[in-house]
């Protein structure tokens, strides 16, 4: 235990000399009371914070801010070219987190603060700070022949390596944000963001569930797969995309 | 859309009879459709008879799994991995190299992975260098018996093939980064099919025959309490009379 506490203080010097601990911010949002629009829910806070907590306590992570319910803004996932104000919100922080309800075109909030959805048009992610995001709610990512993920969502790459999301309805679970990060940070394993989530969405999901994600590629080829392995910084490597990705890797699965 | 609409009726129909029998039984959860996470439709077409129900249905609990360092290390020796397994809350862990191994003490769950593969993009695992499905049910059968990970009751779910594949902004497909071949098992209980997430057990081939996912939650349990339940026509007129289920 002693050594343990030792090597622990040891590698947070190391980071706090070298500017490396707590550089890089989580931020997360939820919403369990939709007032009425649509059905409330129950566990996003706990999922949220599960994941919040988890990943904000690793040495080269810092919690930027949790809202949740009614402090939870459709605005704060907007671009300030669309009139939001996401470049002090969550595009000011390297991984979001949302919890909620979701659809094909978006991810809802119980407030009209500017309105209930975050729309595949209203979004700008990484022209600031944002890298990765996990929107722990249904559809996000389907993909069909007559809508697919990379047209509705490839738009909203600025800069952003990940999109994590479901192909399919998903439910209503409390422990899935805690289970992927700690699949990400070392606690049980330092996998690739899509790896962990993909396995977090397996172990709280029957087969009717798919998970899915959506990544920048960032070479124009296509036998390297760029930001699709990409880990959290400290735990592994990461590849850099353009503004405008040449196209995405998608995959989904059967949970 | 004719069949997903008696689809979803008999199922409401199943539910709404299990949400009577809770309530008039304490001991089991209630069910709810209220956690699904998106937008859902309670208009509802039915075009079908209406399936038999027994009078009364067995509910089974499950059994809590004795795991321990001792049986995970056996389990690590099984998967030929090296190192001493280390508990994490509620997990056991064990890393060698790019290979994972996570036993969860509660639920008895197995995950062995190659995370140096599975679910990334590589060159090994295309296409080209993957079995047959029938090759690669053959390849999971004779790898579970032979670790002795096979139960007496899987049955064979379906035989998919998980991929990565590079889209560009109208969907068309350029390339495939990861592709595998997963073969996944189910059970039965008393005839009935155990569904969710506490009840898998996949395996996942990659290029050249490759292992390099297993995927095994498969708890024991016993019976708790036999539980009255209502005919379907009692069910549906409850269901029109009463709407949706509401926790």
């Amino acid at each position: 235990m002693k050594l343990a506490v030792s090597v622990a203080f040891g590698i947070l010097v190391v980071l706090l000399v070298s500017g490396t601990a707590y550089a890089y911010v989580v931020s997360a949002e939820w919403v369990n009371n939709y007032h009425g629009y649509m059905n409330n829910l129950t566990n996003n806070d706990k999922n949220a914070q599960g994941f919040y907590n988890e990943l904000s306590s690793d040495p080269y992570w810092s919690g930027g801010f949790i809202y949740g319910d009614d402090l939870a803004w459709e605005s704060d996932w907007k671009d300030p070219s669309n009139g939001g104000h996401d470049d002090v919100y969550v595009d000011n922080a390297h991984f979001a987190f949302f919890s909620g309800h979701g659809s094909m075109t978006g991810f809802y909030f119980g407030t009209e603060h500017d309105d209930h959805e975050l729309s595949d048009i209203d979004a700008l992610w990484g022209n600031k700070k944002m890298d990765w995001i996990a929107i722990d709610a249904c559809q996000v990512l389907e993909d069909e022949w007559w809508s697919h993920a990379s047209w509705r969502w490839g738009g909203a790459f600025e800069g952003l390596h990940s999109i994590c999301g479901f192909h399919t309805t998903t439910h209503d679970k409390d422990d899935r944000g805690d289970i992927f990060a700690k699949r990400l940070d070392g606690t049980w394993a330092e996998w690739t963001i899509i790896q962990a989530w993909i396995q977090a969405a397996k172990d709280t999901e029957g087969p009717e569930t798919y998970v899915a994600a959506l990544a920048a590629d960032a070479d124009g080829n296509d036998n390297t797969y760029d930001c699709w392995n990409d880990h959290i910084y400290g735990h592994g490597s990461q590849t850099n995309p353009p503004a405008d990705p040449p196209f995405w890797w998608y995959g989904k699965y059967q949970c | 859309m004719r069949k997903i609409a008696v689809g979803l009726i008999i199922l409401l129909v199943i539910a709404g009879g299990i949400v009577y029998t809770t309530k008039q039984n304490s001991g089991i959860p209630s069910l709810s459709i209220n956690d699904i996470k998106g937008f859902r439709t309670t208009s509802i077409v039915l075009n079908t008879t209406l399936p038999k129900a027994p009078g009364k249905l067995m509910v089974y609990e499950c059994v809590e799994p004795n795991v321990t360092p001792e049986s995970v290390s056996s389990l690590a020796r099984l998967f030929e991995l090296k190192g001493q397994p280390r508990r994490v809350y509620d997990e056991f862990v064990l890393t060698d190299d790019n290979y994972n191994l996570e036993v969860n003490t509660k639920s008895g769950r197995i995950v062995y992975t190659d995370a140096g593969r599975w679910m990334v993009g590589n060159d090994i695992d295309k296409p080209s260098n993957l079995p047959s499905n029938r090759e690669a049910m053959k390849i999971a059968i004779d790898y579970l018996d032979r670790k002795s990970l096979m139960p007496d009751d899987a049955i064979l779910r379906n035989v998919t093939h998980p991929k990565v594949v590079a889209m560009d902004s109208n969907g068309n497909i350029l390339g495939v980064g990861f592709e595998d071949v997963k073969v996944s098992f189910t059970r039965k209980i008393n005839g009935y099919p155990v569904v969710g997430a506490g009840s898998k057990l996949d395996v996942e081939i990659g290029g050249y025959g490759d292992i390099i996912s297993v995927y095994k939650v498969w708890r024991d349990y016993r019976p708790y309490k036999e539980f009255s339940i209502m005919t379907s026509e009692q069910a549906l007129e409850k269901l029109k009379k009463e709407g949706c289920l509401q926790e």
